[in-house]
């Protein structure tokens, strides 16, 4: 994109009530589910837009959830019932009880209602091999390898190659699971790049809450076939201005990116979306203005929240949002 | 050899309870206080050897030390493997205990008398390693800070509970005597002078390369993930006991109790501890509630297996 600090969401929103009362009530007809779910849709690609955002999608208003939806619609899977993420928020996790299988184009639908009523860039989320496997429980493969494979070469692939051929441009694959188990990166990896083999579309990944800062990714990280890290920060940051390394504690994980020498581009979380504080654009500046300031280059930065906002009401989703553009503005602003 | 068994951490919250917390009711609490009963029914009915409480009211493990004098609310961050996340205590001055904290989060009355009663203290170093430090120059004054609060937890809790269960997944991960030294140093503060027995829980990593020096640590016995790891050959626990974390707390896939029965046997042959415990290998909250239930009821059924089988 022509344009320095990009701005794009992460993926999911949280669902309006009347929306829910519609999808929950079993006495509305399945048409009128539909019709619901496409006004929400086309209600928040709007106000995606109206924030001033350049990449859109839909807020995720079709999906249950990132995974619950997924496993749902894949073949081999038995959900199992609620876990917790954290506090008093949960997802339903499944098992794996037979052999995973595609059973068709899972988010092909909803993209296309995107495509045709998006006035930005449009781009799908879509959650990875990796993921899956690891937040499922596996009763069926002999090892988490082979389901993590199974996923990647025989469900991932097939549906990113289809959304392709359907239109879509850039493709984020979504593994928060990915810095989980530091040993198992380069299975993350491998199973990445077997799922996105063949792919013609620019493909992002996003990750998020490392429990090492993103450290165990590199280098196998290096090999993975993506044009773009999408990663949250301002979780771990202070909320003082400044361009200071203390300032700006939360982002030295980029420093990472200067130490294995990978010039690929780095959407950076800027709004923390575990919390109601709306940051001002000064303080998304800065944090724009020092990671370009690390990166060494203001073209490698694209701007984003630190994951979904979906855990937030959609009232300081959006003032989010709107701030995390006026904040991207600013730093345009600014030569370094 | 008797064989003992019980279960720790927190628990899985019922489908009910999810959904109270979701509608945030005026009657919460007391949704919660049933909830916790069920649970407690249950370890009665499945004879657990010690008894506690399920902690379905507990955000995470380290939530309630946040009220430790020095230690504010940090950002969210992942628990080890899991897609389960804590909020990182947030270490901003010098940590200072002022009044019980774990008491004043559990529901004694619940508990039933003429039982005895087990309960969880995070370990001081683990403790270190999940806080955001931004007080402490030396990362080593943190931990025995730490150590220093919780040996007054410690205290207040023993008068109750005949067993601590010390959660430390963080002293797997050690690889140099200086930390290992460290850990040693802080668990000593904590478990000196305690008549309830302590057991060092030990998950989320691999603790089998520091095993045996891990023998020698301040505590009555260590809780090993046995479904994960193996330990190696040659090891005596000699005064040290175990419990023996056989049952999956990661999968839904039911264990054979039969077949578990003949494992932690060998395993029992092999490294001979003074006592011996059965229990999952971490909290069971990473399953849902059904298969918790169903996982707690095959920890008797594998006890009084393999207490059979040692009668001979």
């Amino acid at each position: 994109m022509n344009k320095l600090y990009p701005t794009q969401e992460i993926g999911s929103l949280k669902k309006p009530e009347w929306f829910l009362k519609i999808i929950r009530d079993k006495r509305v007809s399945e048409e009128a589910k539909k019709a619901a779910r496409d006004d929400l849709a086309y209600l928040n690609i709007r106000l995606l837009e109206d924030c001033g955002l350049d990449y859109v999608y839909d807020g995720e208003a079709r999906r249950s959830e990132m995974y619950e939806y997924v496993v749902k619609n894949v073949g081999g899977f038995k959900v199992a019932g609620w876990v917790r993420s954290f506090d008093n928020r949960y997802y339903r996790k499944a098992r794996v009880v037979d052999k995973v299988t595609y059973l068709g184009p899972y988010h092909l639908d909803e993209f296309k209602f995107v495509a045709k009523h998006a006035r930005r860039m449009v781009k799908i989320p879509v959650t990875g091999p990796y993921t899956l496997a690891d937040w499922s429980y596996n009763e069926y493969y002999q090892s988490k390898e082979d389901l993590v494979f199974d996923l990647a070469k025989n469900v991932l692939r097939p549906l990113l190659r289809d959304l392709s051929s359907a239109g879509a441009k850039v493709i984020q694959i979504d593994e928060p699971a990915a810095t989980t188990h530091p040993k198992e990166t380069r299975l993350f990896v491998e199973a990445f790049n077997e799922a996105v083999a063949g792919v013609d579309a620019k493909i992002t990944v996003h990750l998020c809450y490392s429990g090492n800062q993103y450290r165990s990714l590199f280098p196998d990280a290096l090999d993975l076939k993506c044009s773009q890290f999408t990663l949250e920060f301002a979780n771990r940051d202070t909320t003082r201005l400044g361009l200071d390394k203390e300032s700006r504690v939360g982002y030295q994980a980029l420093n990472l990116f200067k130490e294995y020498g990978d010039k690929r581009e780095v959407g950076v979380g800027v709004v923390d979306v575990h919390v109601d504080n709306i940051e001002p654009p000064e303080l998304i500046r800065d944090r724009l203005l020092y990671a370009a300031k690390v990166l060494e280059d203001p073209n490698r930065v694209y701007v984003n929240p630190d994951c979904g906002l979906r855990t937030r009401s959609r009232a300081v989703a959006f003032a989010k949002l709107r701030n995390l553009c006026l904040g991207s503005e600013l730093a345009r602003n600014i030569q370094l | 050899m008797k064989v003992g068994c019980y279960i720790g951490g927190i628990y899985p919250r019922s489908d009910r309870l999810i959904e109270a917390t979701r509608r945030n009711p005026p009657n919460l609490p007391e949704i919660f206080r049933r909830d916790k009963k069920r649970v407690i029914d249950l370890q009665i009915r499945a004879s657990l050897t010690y008894i506690s409480d399920p902690l379905l009211d507990w955000s995470d493990m380290l939530r309630p030390y946040l009220a430790l004098k020095g230690v504010e609310r940090g950002a969210l961050n992942r628990i080890f493997e899991q897609n389960t996340f804590y909020r990182m205590p947030l270490v901003v001055d010098r940590v200072e205990w002022v009044e019980p904290i774990t008491l004043k989060n559990l529901l004694l009355d619940l508990l039933p008398k003429g039982r005895e009663w087990k309960v969880d203290l995070p370990d001081p170093y683990t403790f270190a390693q999940l806080s955001d430090n931004r007080y402490y120059r030396d990362h080593m004054d943190l931990v025995l800070d730490l150590a220093k609060a919780l040996a007054k937890e410690a205290e207040t809790l023993q008068q109750h509970f005949k067993l601590i269960q010390i959660n430390a997944p963080s002293i797997c991960s050690i690889r140099s005597r200086d930390e290992l030294e460290l850990a040693y140093e802080a668990l000593k503060t904590v478990t000196k002078g305690l008549s309830a027995k302590t057991y060092l829980h030990l998950y989320f990593g691999d603790p089998t390369p520091i095993l045996s020096d891990l023998l020698d640590f301040p505590v009555s016995g260590l809780g090993l993930d046995l479904v994960n790891i193996k330990i190696p050959d040659g090891l005596r626990f000699g005064k040290m006991g175990l419990a023996a974390g056989c049952v999956d707390a990661g999968n839904t896939k039911m264990e054979k109790p039969k077949k578990v029965a003949e494992e932690v046997k060998r395993v029992v042959d092999a490294v001979e501890p003074s006592e011996l415990y059965i229990c999952p290998n971490y909290d069971l909250e990473y399953v849902p509630r059904a298969y918790a239930n169903w996982k707690v009821l095959r920890l008797s059924k594998i006890a009084k297996l393999l207490e059979e089988e040692m009668r001979g």
